[in-house]
């Protein structure tokens, strides 16, 4: 208590906090002993003294602050005379606490040791190495391997599991059984970067961390992590995205001549007066003038916007203009732009006359055969599909008939499905000639893929010549064959950067971004449906689209499309903070091309099973 | 003056107080700076940042065990156990904190880092409860005048309960009438037996007196004069049994927390470690 004399050492115990054991008549709030129990737990109040032996007498030992010694003092045995019974000493808490201790101790060193063999099965949803569930992606192909599908390290038992503590794993590889990449798999973007040796080399669970619950994004990557290897760093879309390229996203020429003003601006107006006795042309120009998705398909588009059919588009206006142009192979009394390419030689040669009644001869005598030789000298791979359809029978037939200085008139019976007449045309010419039945003429095709071919890379210069100038006149967009070159003049004369012809018959695609996606249908959804294009694609009047088409050179710098460049604050106005989403992966993939290989496919075999 | 002097010193002790508090929060900022900044680097530049936290809070756990031992080993001069206690609750605090950063949201996924987390949280949920007892408790101990070591407090409530029951038989001896010893066998020898209103005094509440007050102005009526002075003189011994009350009250609640505190460190420390073993097996 206050009063310091009370506890003299005389006058009282010595408590110490750290005792072990109390004594058991205190923890039944009794009056304790003074001797307390002993440090194994024992009572050691039984005699309130152990009296000594001094000179055959014995005395009693009681210490002063337990009363002193007792009147009766002890037995003559030398045992005390007061005696009581043992307690049941209790622990004190210091010593109660270090057995919990222990006990939970010993609890969590018998569950990791029961739970964490690695090849148990008892228990696998509670076992001590069950880091989560597996997200949906995954879950469904560990199979019997289990955690052995990702984990090197999970294959060992016992001392040789617990020893790999001190190895380097290898987990890629495990992914890398199923996964497969354009590129270098392990590059930062699939990707070799030269001028960047210091790259650092991501695991994948760098960036995608399993064990994070059945609907974890597995692909969800934070803006920072691009922005920290990028050279120019920036946060986010909002704050520090580099401006768009000029004239993004048309850099690139388009393939088909298309000039969105003047159909928007002439064509479709005027689309509704000429085809008064055409409804349906009518009613296509009309919607065509006014909604984007007449031509072109959003409802599946990605990054690309491909056109519609050319039958469900240009077809309602073009589609007479290709049948009613044919390619003349051979007049009766002169060459063609195709004879003359087959020949070597050119239509207004000097000696055209004498070879027309050469080849007029050879037809008549060998049919086909006439046209083996200047196949031969041309090398031609593709001859067959030049000439398809058309028969000897044919052809000797009109040729003997042009020997004699008759006109050639078919059998009634000749119903021309091959598309090759022989006869009178529409100029009043005798003549060989392939009339096109429709857009994507196989014949035709071919003929503008070998001339522009041989025009390209002919090795032999005169030849390349001769094709070079076939090629003029078969694109000429007036009066050219099945009117190809009124439309796909840049996409056949097409040449890669060896000068070798690589011909786009139809849309190009867009530019090559192994890294962008971009999808049109959510924005046409959110924005207002099809009418909403020209919210991004603002139509450019003053555009000179036409100069790079009609232009021989065609440099693409010289191309201009019909609309105005996309911007960067044509996206940021919606995409910013407390608006639409603006990291990173919204617009740009990590990976390229990324899909599976046969690792994938055993897993997904033995799960079918 | 001296309530001029009171009002100085209380002045400057809460000053004193907000420094120290001021001083507690910087280290425990400053230390997570240190631990979140190169986490964040190593994350930017395509690391696993868990490495670093992971590490970092075995290292904080281990500090704040280590304040245990030192407790165990009171003859080292090993810094004054206040600036230890300091130390181990901006510890506390940074370890809670760095525990969010390494697994990035509040509960874990896993079975096993389920327990750990919950574990650790109980872990934390003990120690600023015990951070609370300890400022709370120790004020209230002073205000009821008396010093009382733990240990000693079975003894004392013997020796009140021995002084109250010979003051009733003193009474009936001298005074010849037994009202006195009779209502103390009927009702205050169950208040002397043993500590009484435990959870009262740690809510702070007066049921005791109460109590005692209501017992004794009902036995006061029917008692003499003579009677009346043994009266006052239980009456005090009460008082004092009720001083001692509040003081087992307090002082259990001041050493009973830390039976959940330290049994959770010690099985925290255990899986943690076995946790960096998984993860060296597994992940790296």
């Amino acid at each position: 208590m206050n009063e310091a004399e009370k506890f003299r050492h005389d006058r009282s115990t010595y408590e110490r906090p750290n005792v072990p054991f109390r004594c058991g008549r205190a923890v039944a709030w009794g009056q304790p002993c003074w001797q307390g129990p002993d440090a194994r737990g024992d009572c050691g109040g039984q005699f309130e003294c152990s009296p000594t032996h001094n000179q055959d007498r014995w005395e009693c030992r009681r210490p002063t602050r337990a009363g002193g010694p007792c009147k009766q003092g002890p037995l003559p045995d030398g045992q005390c005379c007061n005696s009581r019974p043992l307690c049941q000493p209790r622990p004190s808490l210091r010593r109660l606490r270090g057995r919990v201790t222990l006990m939970l101790l010993a609890i969590a060193a018998a569950l990791i040791f029961a739970f964490s063999n690695p090849v148990s099965t008892i228990f696998p949803s509670v076992a001590a190495i069950d880091p989560g569930p597996l997200s949906n992606a995954h879950a469904g192909f560990i199979g019997t391997d289990k955690c052995e599908s990702c984990h090197v390290g999970h294959t060992q038992t016992g001392i040789a599991w617990l020893a790999q503590v001190f190895e380097e794993h290898d987990n890629d590889a495990k992914c890398l059984q199923c996964h497969t990449f354009d590129g270098p798999s392990r590059s930062a973007h699939n990707r070799k970067f030269p001028n960047r040796q210091t790259l650092p080399q991501p695991e994948c669970a760098t960036c995608h961390k399993e064990h994070k619950g059945a609907e974890f994004d597995l692909a969800a990557v934070s803006s920072q992590v691009c922005g920290n290897c990028h050279t120019q760093q920036f946060n986010d879309f909002s704050s520090g995205h580099p401006q768009f390229a000029a004239q993004f996203p048309y850099q690139v020429p388009n393939a088909i001549y298309f000039d969105h003003n003047a159909h928007l601006q002439q064509h479709f107006a005027s689309a509704g007066e000429k085809a008064v006795d055409a409804p349906a042309v009518a009613e296509f120009a009309q919607r065509a003038k006014r909604d984007c998705t007449a031509c072109h398909e959003i409802a599946t588009a990605t990054r690309e916007v491909t056109p519609r059919p050319f039958e469900q588009t240009c077809g309602h206006c073009h589609q007479q203009q290709i049948t009613a142009r044919s390619l003349p192979l051979l007049l009766a009394d002169s060459l063609t732009p195709a004879s003359a390419l087959l020949l070597g030689t050119s239509d207004d040669a000097d000696d055209a006359d004498e070879q027309v009644v050469a080849l007029i001869a050879a037809m008549a005598e060998g049919g086909l055969e006439a046209f083996a030789q200047p196949f031969e000298q041309w090398q031609l791979q593709r001859g067959e599909k030049m000439l398809e359809g058309l028969t000897s029978e044919v052809l000797q037939a009109a040729a003997k008939a042009w020997e004699n200085e008759d006109d050639y008139t078919p059998p009634a019976t000749d119903i021309h499905v091959s598309g090759w007449h022989a006869g009178t045309d529409a100029d009043e010419n005798q003549s060989i000639r392939y009339e096109p039945r429709g857009h994507r003429d196989p014949v035709l095709k071919a003929w503008f893929d070998v001339v522009a071919d041989l025009a390209a890379s002919h090795k032999d210069a005169a030849l390349r010549d001769v094709a070079k100038q076939t090629l003029e006149q078969l694109l000429d967009s007036s009066e050219g064959p099945g009117a190809c070159g009124k439309c796909h003049v840049a996409g056949i004369t097409s040449v890669d950067s060896q000068g070798l012809s690589v011909p786009y018959w139809g849309f190009r695609g867009p530019v090559e971004r192994r890294h962008t996606s971009y999808a049109h249908a959510p924005h046409l959804n959110l924005l207002g449906g099809p009418e909403a294009c020209g919210t991004c694609h603002i139509v450019n009047p003053a555009s000179n689209y036409a100069d790079y088409f009609e232009d021989p050179e065609r440099q693409p710098s010289q191309f201009m499309s019909n609309f105005e460049p996309i911007v960067k604050n044509t996206c940021d106005s919606c995409h910013k903070p407390s608006k639409v989403r603006f990291d990173c992966q919204l617009c740009h993939t990590y990976h390229r091309n990324p899909s599976f290989n046969v690792g994938f496919q055993i897993k997904r075999l033995a799960r079918n099973e | 003056m001296r309530g001029h002097t009171t009002a100085l010193g209380n002045l400057l002790r809460d000053r004193t107080q907000w420094v120290i508090y001021l001083i507690g929060a910087s280290i425990v900022a400053i230390a997570y700076a240190a631990i979140a900044i190169p986490a964040w680097h190593r994350a930017a530049t395509l690391g696993d940042p868990r490495e670093i936290t992971g590490y970092s809070m075995l290292g904080i756990m281990l500090f704040l065990a280590a304040f245990n031992l030192r407790k165990r080993i009171p003859m080292l001069p090993l810094i004054r156990t206040r600036w230890w206690t300091f130390a181990h609750i901006c510890g506390g605090i940074l370890a809670l904190a760095v525990f969010w950063l390494h697994i990035e949201r509040i509960w874990p996924n896993g079975t096993y880092e389920q327990c750990l987390a919950a574990l650790f949280y109980l872990t934390s949920l003990s120690g600023l409860f015990g951070l609370l007892v300890q400022r709370l408790q120790p004020s209230r101990l002073t205000q009821t005048g008396l010093e009382v070591i733990f240990e000693r407090i079975p003894n004392e409530i013997a020796r009140l309960r021995n002084e109250a029951e010979t003051l009733a038989v003193e009474c009936t001896r001298k005074t010849r009438h037994a009202t006195l010893a009779r209502y103390f066998v009927e009702s205050l020898q169950w208040y002397f037996g043993a500590p009484r209103f435990v959870a009262s005094y740690i809510r702070g509440s007066q049921t005791a007196k109460f109590w005692l007050e209501q017992r004794f102005a009902t036995v006061r009526r029917y008692l003499n004069d003579d009677e009346q002075q043994y009266l006052l003189q239980l009456e005090a011994l009460a008082e004092e049994k009720s001083a001692i009350d509040a003081h087992y009250a307090g002082q259990l609640l001041l050493r009973s927390w830390l039976l959940v505190h330290v049994p959770c460190v010690a099985a925290v420390l255990a899986l943690a470690l076995w946790h960096a073993i998984l993860v060296h097996i597994y992940a790296v």
